[in-house]
């Protein structure tokens, strides 16, 4: 099992004894996926679940590789932060999988809960790689993105992580889920009119929203969409649809706003990118195991049709070493 | 009514409602009554005479109306929120997809689903269904004539798991387990330990005890909840495929789906020994002039 990382800032985290992601491990992962599932249904916390993983990876830092997906956000200095008041929640019924499933890191439990909460609400299916190893080592506060800011702000901190502009706007679309809290970001509100859904409505509701904008004068921190229509203005609970200033800077930048216009157009490809930029996020620092141990995960996995098509593979091969054996052998004997 | 065709286009409909149906099931808490309504479609199924069976016709009044299907307009009214975004699948397959997400949105085994089932509005007649009051020889006597057997029995009783009885439906009230949104064999360890204050036992789940053959996969899915998945899969998988016969191509389609990291490295080292093959022969040739 991985070891505990000292939570002293001055001294250098050892370093922790290799995970040993066996076929027991993966077991252990599949049946705490399984646990997930039923917890964040059950519960309907798929949002808060998802923003646990996005806020325990994105202290990624590319070119010092600290922080990442390491679980350091259970550290209460960490869940602390401003950036992440109101996910001790999450931190805790992840616990309850954890206690089920101890050997499971946290760092992995983390982002299969954040691949989970993305499935059970209608989302794309993430490719997820167990192995991460746990840190208790926090990174400084200020590392996730400051909602009231804007394009210049999001890419220096998701470029800084080593994502690009489509993964900025792909990963915004995970606003498709939850809301806001004012007792937790001093916002209130929703993105979406069905935020235990999720789908490419976040973008629709962006651009619908850019004809309705405050002026830019003395522009509040965030907006409350003043909807001059019922249509589309406020769900049964008289939660008002809303978005940050971040949200707002996908439509105000010129590159972010085709990826936008691409993702509210087709919903198929903001899920393939979507599932592509998470799993980043989620891998972010982090070296899956060997080659070998994918293959055996994939084999377990594989339906019998790729598993004949490897089985032959391999017998072709070793036929073919054997004739080139057979054949040198044969002109070594000339 | 005519089989449907399960092309590329079919099968995206079939992925699409099944994220719907997982969106849907989680965030109403409905898994239990979106089983019970894959069940009781399928559960009419007589081999014989080879009719009822997983074939939609749960929607049409005169079923859903049956004693046994209480409440189960709710389930067919979920569902229609669903076919309403995907026509073209049939209801047979949108009813049996929607048990086997209920399964998995509750933590239970993945059950391998394949599409093709073909609607009708020819209802059973009632009485097909088990009646909660019996006992073993009933049991028997109703999964036997749909082609089940008594390892089928007990493990799709596992399926208790969930939810709950409504006095204003069957007439018993109470969840079975502690936690009816969770699926696991907590259903088979309550079975026996006995009356227990606030869950529910059935007479016909009482029965489950009282026959040598079903008590002894009782005790297993009880102490092994790995084996109660592996065969609650295989189970439930056979219920929702009674008197339906994948076609082969709609098979074959599912299966050339898997695009697994493993196939693809099939493919590329069958490439790299052709190349390497081919190489060698070409040298020895050379090397022969």
């Amino acid at each position: 099992m991985a070891a505990q990382a000292s939570t002293s800032a001055s001294a250098p985290a050892p370093t922790p004894a290799p995970l040993a992601v066996n076929a027991e491990y993966y077991k252990e992962i599949e049946r705490a996926r399984r646990y997930l599932r039923a917890l964040i249904s059950s519960k309907n916390c798929a949002p808060i679940m998802l923003r646990l993983a996005f806020h325990d990876a994105g202290t990624y830092d590319a070119l010092t590789k600290t922080g990442g997906p390491n679980g350091s956000i259970r550290n209460p200095q960490e869940l602390n932060h401003s950036a992440n008041r109101g996910l001790e929640t999450a931190v805790d019924l992840c616990e309850k999988v954890k206690r089920k499933h101890p050997c499971i890191t946290y760092a992995d439990l983390y982002q299969l809960a954040g691949v989970v909460a993305v499935e059970v609400t209608g989302g794309p299916t993430i490719h997820f790689v167990p192995g991460r190893q746990d840190s208790l080592s926090s990174p400084k506060e200020g590392l996730l993105p400051d909602a009231n800011k804007g394009a210049d702000h999001l890419r220096s901190v998701f470029n800084r992580m080593g994502l690009e502009d489509k993964d900025i706007v792909a990963l915004s679309g995970a606003h498709t889920l939850g809301g806001a809290h004012k007792q937790v970001s001093g916002f209130d509100g929703k993105w979406t009119e069905e935020p235990w859904k999720f789908d490419n409505s976040y973008f629709k509701e962006l651009l619908k929203s850019s004809t309705k904008f405050p002026t830019p004068s003395n522009p509040p921190t965030g907006y409350s969409q003043q909807k001059p229509s019922s249509a589309a203005g406020e769900d049964s609970t008289g939660r008002r649809l809303f978005i940050f200033s971040t949200d707002q800077a996908l439509i105000k930048d010129r590159k972010f706003l085709e990826y936008v216009m691409l993702y509210e157009q087709d919903e198929e490809a903001f899920f393939r990118d979507y599932a592509a930029s998470h799993k980043k996020l989620s891998e972010l620092g982090f070296v899956p195991p060997t080659w070998t141990s994918r293959v055996i995960t994939a084999v377990k996995n594989s339906s019998t049709m790729a598993k004949t098509a490897a089985g032959v593979a391999f017998a072709t091969t070793a036929i073919a070493i054997a004739f080139y054996y057979r054949q040198r052998s044969q002109r070594e004997e000339e | 009514m005519a089989l449907p065709v399960v092309d590329t286009d079919y099968l995206k409909e079939i992925d699409k409602a099944r994220r719907d149906l997982r969106a849907l099931i989680a965030s109403k808490n409905c898994a239990p009554i979106m089983l019970r309504l894959a069940w009781h479609d399928a559960g009419t199924y007589d081999v014989h005479t080879k009719t009822g069976g997983p074939n939609g016709s749960i929607r049409t009044e005169e079923e859903y109306s049956h004693g046994s299907n209480n409440g189960l307009k709710i389930a067919i009214d979920f569902c229609e929120e669903v076919k309403s975004k995907y026509p073209k699948i049939t209801y047979a397959d949108l009813y049996q997809l929607a048990g086997v997400v209920a399964v998995e949105i509750t933590g239970g085994p993945t059950i391998d689903f394949v599409p093709g089932r073909k609607d009708s509005m020819i209802s059973p007649k009632e009485g097909r269904l088990p009646d909660a009051k019996k006992g073993v020889s009933h049991l028997r006597d109703i999964f036997y004539r749909m082609g089940l057997s008594g390892k089928d029995i007990v493990a799709l009783s596992g399926g208790h798991t969930l939810g709950r009885a409504h006095p204003e439906r069957s007439g018993f009230d109470g969840p079975w387990t502690k936690n009816p949104l969770k699926f696991d064999n907590s259903y088979f360890v309550e079975l026996l330990q006995g009356e227990s204050e606030g869950l529910l036992k059935l007479p016909t789940d009482k029965a489950l005890l009282d026959d040598p053959e079903f008590r002894g996969y009782v005790e297993l899915y009880a102490k092994d909840e790995d084996a109660f998945f592996r065969d609650y899969a295989v189970s439930h998988k056979k219920l929702s495929e009674l008197g339906f016969t994948p076609s082969s191509s709609s098979g074959s389609k599912v299966i050339a789906k898997d695009s697994t990291v493993l196939a693809q490295s099939a493919v590329g080292v069958v490439v790299a020994a052709a190349v390497v093959i081919l190489s060698y022969f070409y040298e020895v040739r050379k090397r022969m002039k």
